[in-house]
């Protein structure tokens, strides 16, 4: 390796000076709020949400290419929002609104060595796979996309807030081949688990959203078959699928408490497998083409 | 890639069959995509999504190919899996489980994860 890791303390981060950077990030839009915390809301109609998605362009150009990317197999071309949610289901519609904003809201930054592809890469495979796991265990399987989805967002913040702090930290995990959360620790004096919490609150996150977060390295606080250990266990499941595509990629220890709280047989396992990687290519597909 | 292809009944298609083709469900949904080895477990799992018909390479992957293959992501698997290094600073954090390779969840997920590309998945 060729960048040594910096010198310790050098790159400290003052929590209150996260705190600060957080209270000057913009609030995010009524439409995407009202879509985080309404996860349990299938009420919301098509209508309304077509109203909402067409005010904003980007937003209204992705939906239509999502919905006639081949993911959805529609014979006839799909032209107007309507048309486009009533094909996807609100539910897709709804996580497709959420990526965007939050890839808006942390636009690439100027951070040596910070994989912006292969962060949302990881992120999409994690929420599919928690989508799976959750059907596997009859949990709501809406909160489990979304906190999957969710789930690394501090690491974001740190990425486009502290640039040159965070291209230390993956020099020194580089330079150690440790995993990126010890390195957060030891240069940062912070961690991507810490900010994300921080994060959860000031944007109003649902309870189980906050939970997912602030637990997904250390489910066992957080009750046996919590969402928390659904995202702990579907991290380090999609790291040894290799969906990241981070050739430098360690998978995350998996805590024995949130391993045996799911507890499945590996049958369940392999075909857990199965079907995220089969997901995941379909909707990688769809939003990476 | 001008790769020939044949169209065969379910009913014909056996494991270490490659498709070449993705295999859509009646919604349209991916079920399998182009390139996957077909298994015995794929097959019922076909079967039970009511498929008739797969589209098969006809000069597909060599079985040496395919060896070849599975042993490349079965040595990615144990790399993705290799022992974290230590960090020398003082405050690293500890991960959480400690390592016992093949004994505790970590080791659990790992073996599983071998015996599934060891099957063939790609």
């Amino acid at each position: 390796m060729s960048a040594l890791p910096p010198l310790p303390g050098s790159q400290k981060i003052d929590p209150a000076e996260v705190i600060r950077h957080l209270q000057n990030l913009p609030t995010l839009s009524t439409v995407v709020m009202d879509l985080l915390n309404a996860v349990d809301d299938d009420d919301i109609d098509i209508g309304t949400l077509a109203r909402k998605v067409s005010h904003d362009q980007a937003l209204t150009a992705k939906t239509l290419r999502f919905a006639n990317s081949s993911f959805f197999g529609s014979q006839s071309k799909v032209t107007t929002i309507q048309q486009a949610i009533s094909l996807l289901g609100v539910r897709s519609v709804r996580h497709l609104i959420i990526a965007t904003a939050l890839a808006e809201q942390f636009p690439d930054s100027a951070c040596t060595g910070f994989d912006s592809r292969a962060f949302w890469r990881h992120s999409n495979a994690t929420a599919v796979c928690c989508k799976v796991l959750a059907m596997h265990l009859h949990l709501n399987q809406d909160y489990a996309f979304t906190a999957g989805l969710l789930h690394d967002i501090g690491r974001l913040v740190l990425v486009s807030r502290f640039p040159q702090q965070y291209a230390a930290v993956i020099a020194a995990r580089a330079a150690a081949d440790c995993h990126l959360l010890d390195a957060e620790r030891a240069v940062l004096g912070t961690d991507h688990v810490a900010v994300g919490t921080v994060l959860a609150a000031q944007w109003n996150f649902s309870e189980t959203i906050r939970k997912a977060i602030a637990g997904h390295h250390d489910p066992e606080a957080f009750g046996h078959a919590s969402i928390a250990s659904v995202v702990h266990v579907a991290n380090s499941i999609v790291q040894a699928l290799d969906l990241g595509g981070l050739e430098d990629d360690l998978v995350a220890p998996v805590s024995q408490v949130a391993w045996d709280g799911l507890g499945m047989e590996e049958h369940e396992y392999a075909r857990i497998f199965r079907e995220t990687e089969m997901q995941f290519d379909a909707v990688s597909q769809a939003l990476f083409d | 890639m001008s790769h020939r292809h044949l169209l065969i009944a379910l009913a014909a298609a056996e494991p270490g069959m490659t498709l070449s083709d993705s295999v859509l469900d009646t919604k349209g949904n991916v079920l399998l995509p182009t390139g996957t080895v077909l298994t015995a477990s794929l097959l019922e799992s076909l079967q039970r999504h009511q498929i008739d018909s797969v589209a098969i390479a006809a000069d597909g992957v060599q079985p040496d190919d395919e060896q070849a293959e599975r042993a490349r992501r079965m040595a990615r698997v144990e790399r993705l899996f290799r022992p974290s290094g230590k960090f020398s600073a003082q405050d690293g954090g500890d991960n959480g489980a400690p390592p016992v390779p093949g004994h505790d969840a970590t080791g659990i997920l790992q073996d599983y994860m071998l015996r599934f590309r060891a099957e063939g998945n790609q």
